[in-house]
């Protein structure tokens, strides 16, 4: 320890490190970046990226929507990102098991702040959010591309 | 007066001193003090108690003993020294475990449930309940089922509290709902009767502390927390209940009760919590139309606007002033009236406008009349609150159902006595002490006959003494209510002048006590239109800007009529429609050059229009209206995608295209102008005007009623016309708002003729026929219908049905008729005719 004086020893030891990294980044087991966009690293788990609308994937309701248009996650967001306006459910046009869906289902992603309340707040799960955090895109005018409708996040491809 | 005064007893609070009032149960004075007692089955409407729910259990101990059981505060009245406990362990543990049996059957849906935000029992499972159900049992499922025409059923959400029972069985009396079986098995039914339209059903929805009962049409329309409210008032009638207008996504989501205890206290009929359909509908005009010889255009609202002020700049230019008239209905706001007559003054220099319906035959108001509404005229608390009620010739439950049923309850609790005179029976007189049947357009008689049998002096006719014997024994007060048939009657200003004669007669009998005497006006804002419209009555000085009206309504289509002027501008009001005397709008609006009608809806007056430009509807307007009792309150504007147009903003266009260049009014400082001008107008924050309303008084010079004894001769049929015509105004009637909307497309809607059962059968007609009424002017054809509360010799109508307007066949005058039956084929025909048309 060298209090209050500038030791070379201890300039050359902090160099080293900071050599070590730079050479490490060339392909060494230090590597902490990845060569975006061509390749993209995993997130941990609990991650919160851009949302999905969930299906039923098993059981009598295998295919239907999860969501029951029930504007929870709306009350719940605390930037009022979601417009959720239900409607109901007839035994010709079925969207989700029980008598209510959501007819509409937007969100507006320059508002969120990705803060998980809504898939918190849901009561079906089906609100989720998934890894991908690429969200740029090219339009404010209308349409709007940062509106995600619900077509939009149903079945929505998306990475892990 | 010793029923008005207040006794206090002191109690204690979980140690805390209080001092509530002694006629209250314990639960309302605990929650006025912000304790929160849970309760399901009591509400504020709900007397006696029922005391099923067991939630609002609480300790009490009086002196120095605990009681040996929780008692129920709902129906536990207080005493001096009583000590509550409400936090003491058997109390809570007494709400966890009752909590958890109500919610034994209870679905767990609340996501998808309409009541879900503003649902009792999902709050008290939050502040009392466990968290989880022991339940493993299977749940009593039964399907949704559709109440009647406004509401829909779930039942398995039910949770048996049985308020909507006691709803039906203490309040509204139409016993829609009822408890079957007992024990596990009790479930509730609910009985509508069909081929009844509903008044009151849609209280039900605010009843039930659960979603059990919900509206049809705000089916999932949001969630509670979604919704902009905005403060408005009944618009469909006087009373001036306070309502919410909610809207969610620019639309018009519901309606609810905005609980001013001092006017509706909660209690709203179904067309003003239902008739806010017709705003999301595309009916309600946006654009303008111009019609021609050649057929009809539509237009922007700022061409029509330009269209209109260019053609009016040109007649009068012509003509020069008093060559233009100028109508508006009584749904405008006061703010409106006064841009308008400023508009008549200063834009038109004519002096021939007229606000509101025609309350006195057409002619102008008369001095005495309107110092009997200024002076002698009563609160609705005072009505609802007096010992004695006394209903002449207005049906309360069609005209003001919201007073009509908060008298009906008191009557019904024997609060207050009420008689009841009319021309047919009506449901408000079910609990009526006395109900005296007259015949119609003889109710003049009946006044002078009843101050004559009180005065002792002159006749009165033997029918109506059991009525004058009860008038001499009112209790503490008295108020006097009329309504329509005075307003329907050949000479109004007479008869309110013996009304007041009456009301003199009656105190005078009493020695002096407290009798007022009420009128229940036609429309929402038809006492701002009185105002308004006769600035000059009540002592507002003309200035340059206004002009003291040329006279009533009479004089001004007359004046239209003859060709004096020679163009009409109306503002949502279908004169055509509802005016008595059809002969003479006719005449009036065909012989003037233009009519410009603006309004929301299209009706028979705005097709007779040359030009008709699109103004907002009752919900899109903000502006402060006058209420029966001279409460000043204020209508906002819902919160709305569509873009509105108010009255302000229309003259604004007009004359702009007029003169090229308009002051521009607001609301807000129309408000503050009219402050100004007339200084007994409650002066508030226009922005953040007091949702009770303020009420007011103009100032008038108070003028004695003169004193007359003679009795007219009685009105009867005759040989050749034997049936006396009554017009009657229902609550559903074909106003635009009822039209437009769809949620009334299947109710049952009084569009018939009535006529009792004993003259059916002399005219040899049955029920469902068609019948041809005819009089010396003319004749009208519909359908009848067998009604034991006509009065046996008249025969009575919808006075607002475009199909078949009575006033084809009435005038002020009294109008007797000959029942023909229709030919089956002509009517057939005719059916054929309006089905064409409607294609
Ligand atoms: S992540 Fe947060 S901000 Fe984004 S939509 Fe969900 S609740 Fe709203
Ligand atoms: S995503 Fe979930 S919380 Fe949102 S409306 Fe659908 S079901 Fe309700
Ligand atoms: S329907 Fe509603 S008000 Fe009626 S008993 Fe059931 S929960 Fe109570
Ligand atoms: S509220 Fe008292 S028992 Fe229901």
């Amino acid at each position: 320890m060298h209090r209050g004086s500038l030791s070379p020893t201890a300039i050359l030891g902090g160099l080293k490190i900071t050599f070590a990294q730079f050479m490490g980044s060339f392909g060494g087991r230090n590597t902490v970046t990845v060569q975006y966009p061509l390749r993209k690293k995993r997130m941990q788990e609990r991650f919160r990226g851009l949302h999905r609308l969930e299906r039923h994937t098993e059981g009598p309701y295998k295919g239907l929507e999860k969501c029951i248009g029930c504007a929870l996650c709306a009350a719940a967001c605390p930037a009022e990102v979601i417009t959720v306006v239900a409607a109901e459910n007839t035994d010709d046009e079925r969207y989700s098991p029980g008598e209510r869906y959501a007819k509409v289902y937007d969100m507006d992603m320059l508002r969120c702040i990705f803060c998980g309340m809504c898939t918190e707040a849901c009561p079906t799960e089906a609100i989720v959010m998934k890894h991908d955090y690429e969200l740029a895109d090219d339009s404010r005018r209308l349409p709007n591309k940062f509106i995600y409708h619900k077509e939009d996040l149903l079945d929505r491809p998306f990475h892990w | 007066m010793a029923k008005h005064e207040i006794e206090w007893v002191n109690i204690e609070v979980d140690g805390v001193p209080l001092r509530v009032r002694k006629d209250r149960y314990l639960l309302w004075s605990l929650r006025e003090a912000y304790y929160d007692v849970p309760h399901f089955c009591a509400h504020k409407w709900l007397d006696p108690p029922f005391a099923g729910c067991r939630m609002c259990m609480v300790q009490i101990e009086t002196g120095g003993k605990m009681w040996p059981k929780l008692q129920t505060s709902c129906s536990t009245l207080p005493s001096e020294g009583m000590k509550v406990y409400l936090k003491t362990e058997p109390v809570v543990q007494a709400r966890k475990e009752e909590l958890e049996f109500h919610l034994l059957n209870h679905p767990l849906e609340c996501p998808v449930c309409d009541k879900g935000g503003e649902c009792m029992l999902q709050d008290q499972s939050m502040d009392h309940g466990v968290s989880a159900g022991r339940y493993i049992e299977e749940k009593r499922i039964r399907p949704d089922a559709i109440l009647n025409d406004y509401m829909r059923m779930n039942y398995k959400r039910c949770f048996h509290c049985k308020r909507c029972v006691h709803y039906g069985e203490n309040i509204d009396g139409a016993n829609l709902m009822k408890f079957v079986k007992r024990g596990a098995e009790t479930r509730i039914e609910s009985y509508p009767e069909p081929g009844e339209a509903p008044r009151f059903s849609g209280n039900l929805i605010d009843i039930c502390p659960v979603g059990a009962i919900t509206a049809r049409s705000y089916r999932f329309m949001g969630r509670p927390w979604e919704q902009e409210l905005r403060h408005s008032v009944g618009s469909f009638d006087s009373v001036g209940a306070n309502i919410w207008l909610c809207s969610r996504l620019g639309e018009m989501a519901r309606v609810i009760p905005h609980d001013n205890d001092q006017v509706e206290f909660g209690l709203i009929d179904d067309v003003t919590r239902f008739a806010y359909e017709c705003v999301n509908d595309p009916r309600l005009l946006s654009r303008a139309t111009l019609r021609s010889q050649g057929g009809s255009e539509q237009v922007s609202q700022g061409r029509g606007e330009s269209e209109a002020g260019r053609r009016l700049a040109a007649v009068l230019g012509e003509h020069g002033p008093d060559s233009i008239g100028v109508l508006a209905g009584s749904g405008l706001n006061s703010e409106e009236y006064l841009a308008l007559a400023k508009w008549c003054g200063s834009v038109l220099g004519s002096g021939y406008y007229h606000f509101g319906e025609s309350l006195f035959a057409g002619a102008a108001p008369s001095a005495a009349a309107l110092s009997s509404f200024v002076h002698e005229h009563p609160g609705i608390d005072e009505i609802v609150n007096a010992s004695t009620v006394l209903s002449l010739g207005c049906d309360l439950f069609e005209e003001a159902p919201a007073l009509g049923l908060r008298v009906d309850i008191a009557a019904r609790r024997k609060k207050l006595k009420l008689l009841s005179a009319r021309s047919h029976r009506s449901d408000a007189d079910r609990f009526a002490t006395l109900f005296v049947n007259y015949g119609y357009h003889n109710l003049l008689r009946l006044v002078r006959g009843l101050s004559n049998a009180l005065s002792g002096a002159g006749e009165c006719p033997e029918e109506f003494k059991p009525l004058a014997e009860q008038l001499r024994s009112i209790g503490d007060d008295c108020a006097v209510v009329y309504g329509q048939e005075v307003w329907q009657n050949a000479a109004p200003a007479e008869l309110i002048e013996a009304l007041s004669a009456l009301r003199s007669a009656i105190a005078a009998a009493n020695g002096g006590k407290p009798v007022w005497l009420s009128p229940v006006f036609p429309g929402v804002n038809s006492a701002g239109a009185l105002l308004l419209g006769n600035l000059s009555a009540f002592g507002v000085s003309a200035g340059s800007e206004l002009k003291p009206a040329a006279g009533g309504l009479k004089t001004l289509l007359e004046a239209a009529a003859s060709g004096k002027l020679r163009a009409l501008v109306i503002f949502d009001y279908d004169i055509l429609s509802t005016y008595p005397d059809r002969a003479l709008v006719r005449k009036a609006l065909d012989s003037v050059g233009l009519v410009v009608y603006c309004g929301p809806f299209e009706n028979p007056t705005s097709e007779a229009a040359h030009i008709q430009l699109p103004l907002g509807s009752f919900a899109q307007r903000e502006g402060t209206v006058v209420s029966m009792e001279w409460r000043v309150q204020k209508r906002e504007a819902a919160v709305l995608e569509i873009a509105a147009a108010d009255v302000a903003e229309v003259l604004n266009g007009l004359t702009t295209a007029m003169q090229g260049a308009a002051v521009a009014d607001t609301m807000q400082g129309l408000y503050l102008e009219l402050c100004e001008r007339l200084p007994q107008y409650p002066r508030e924050a226009f922005v953040d005007f007091p949702y009770e309303g303020r009420r007011m008084k103009p100032q008038l010079a108070e003028a004695a009623p003169a004193q007359r004894s003679e009795l007219p001769a009685e009105f009867k049929g005759s040989a050749d016309f034997p049936l006396v015509l009554v017009p009657k105004r229902f609550l559903y009637n074909d106003r635009a708002e009822i039209r437009c909307s769809p949620v009334f497309d299947q109710v049952a809607k009084p569009f018939h003729a009535f006529m009792n059962p004993q003259d059916m059968k002399v005219y040899n007609l049955a029920a469902g026929d068609q019948v041809e009424l005819q009089d010396d002017k003319g004749s009208s054809t519909l359908p009848i219908q067998s009604a034991s509360w006509v009065r046996p010799g008249s025969v009575v109508i919808n006075d607002y049905c475009i199909a078949a307007p009575v006033n084809v066949l009435a005038g002020f005058d009294p109008v007797r008729v000959r029942p023909r039956k229709a030919q089956p084929a002509k009517a057939g025909e005719a059916a054929l005719a309006s089905s064409g048309g409607a294609e």
